[in-house]
């Protein structure tokens, strides 16, 4: 039958409970070194192989920034065509007497010889006409046409008055 | 065979030999661990920034090429439609022309400088005088609004005379400087939008000036003082 000798002496003797405590730590210290390698080699190889798809990504980047550089002209051509276009949106709303022209004419039209339009003011906002019209009839087709159209906010007979030669002189307002 | 240490007990030996390793095991996976997760985020952080600017300039070049096209059709337009310089000359040239294709006599042209009230647009006044039927001053006016560089007709003071209508027209002919910067090449491009575009179509349709390339009449001397 085996019998347990120990032979050391019982000042290199530690005590039972210290013994497994330390046998604990020492198992902890492998682990934590294991893990440290593991975490030092996947912490290399993943940093190299980030360093390889940065320096890929760099070189695809310059090669673009080489292939726009080359169509610089190009670029710098529809950065001025956009900047055009901005202002010519801003001069598109920009009021123009154009749009009180083709309103007016088509009443204008009405006053034709022996009438006469003495003087006709057109802006972007009001429209101030003058006339001869030497006929009643002309004259009453011509007001009750700006009367009955809906093309003007407000229209103004400001004076009218007759005269056995020229016939009625009329000073109107449109808005 | 082990010698016991006159200091320290064969406990605390051990106890340190275990411990030892477990400790520096401990501060080095906090030391590279701090350190590598810093460099790696590092790493990412560029991986992202330079994944970003691939896909703008990729897009950028991509768009370069069809705004290239519309560019080598339309700019031409667009610059002549809103010049950089002083637009006037050219505005006169081209009411002068258009004057003539529309019957009609032009006199006393006159060209001012005038404040611009719109933010980075130059703006200059041209007055002048038309005769000619009422109908074809009327067509003339409605032309200025079709001409390119852009011009507005402002004001038509008009009035009838023995063998025609006068009109004393207020014309303003517009110019912008060029931009001063130009955007980083990492910069994204847009494409045109939607009001963009219909500006453009309808500023494609403007009449545009004629300029005249005169040639020399005859062969140039290249010895103008040889014999």
């Amino acid at each position: 039958m085996p019998i347990k000798l120990n032979l050391l002496p019982p000042e290199l003797m530690v005590s039972k409970s210290l013994g497994s405590t330390l046998k604990t730590i020492r198992a902890l210290g492998i682990i934590a070194i294991s893990l440290f390698v593991i975490m030092a080699l996947g912490m290399t190889a993943f940093f190299v192989i980030s360093r390889i798809t940065l320096v890929n990504l760099n070189s695809k980047v310059e090669a673009l920034k080489t292939n726009i550089k080359a169509q610089e002209t190009s670029e710098q051509q529809v950065f001025l065509l956009k900047d055009r276009l901005a202002k010519l949106e801003i001069l598109e709303n920009n009021a123009t007497a154009v749009v009180n022209l083709s309103s007016i004419e088509p009443f204008i039209a009405r006053i034709s010889p022996p009438s006469t339009l003495t003087q006709l003011v057109i802006s972007p906002t009001a429209i101030d006409i003058s006339a001869n019209i030497q006929t009643n009839s002309v004259l009453t087709n011509f007001l009750d046409s700006l009367r009955s159209s809906k093309a003007f906010k407000s229209v103004v007979l400001s004076s009218i008055s007759l005269n056995p030669i020229i016939g009625y002189s009329l000073e109107l307002n449109i808005k | 065979m082990k010698t016991q240490s006159k200091f320290i007990t064969e406990s605390a030996r051990q106890t340190i030999n275990s411990a030892v390793p477990l400790i520096i095991a401990v501060i080095l996976l906090l030391v590279v661990g701090k350190f590598g997760i810093s460099k790696i985020s590092e790493v990412k952080n560029d991986i992202n920034k330079t994944k970003v600017d691939q896909t703008i300039l990729t897009q950028k070049l991509k768009l370069l090429q069809v705004l290239d096209k519309i560019v080598k059709t339309n700019g031409g337009v667009v610059f002549t439609a809103l010049p950089d310089k002083n637009s006037s000359l050219i505005v006169i040239s081209q009411l002068k022309l258009m004057a003539i294709k529309s019957g009609i006599l032009v006199s006393g042209v006159k060209s001012s400088s005038a404040l611009s009230v719109l933010p980075g647009i130059n703006e200059a006044g041209i007055t002048f005088s038309v005769f000619g039927s009422r109908e074809k001053v009327f067509e003339f006016i409605k032309i200025i609004s079709n001409i390119a560089p852009v011009s507005h007709v402002v004001k038509i003071s008009l009035t009838e005379e023995i063998g025609g209508t006068r009109a004393d027209l207020n014309v303003k002919t517009y110019w912008t400087d060029l931009p001063k910067n130009i955007p980083a090449i990492t910069k994204p491009i847009t494409d045109l939008s939607t009001t963009e575009r219909e500006t453009l179509s309808r500023i494609s349709t403007l009449i545009q000036p004629e300029f005249t390339t005169l040639a020399p009449s005859t062969e140039i001397n290249p010895i103008p003082f040889g014999e």
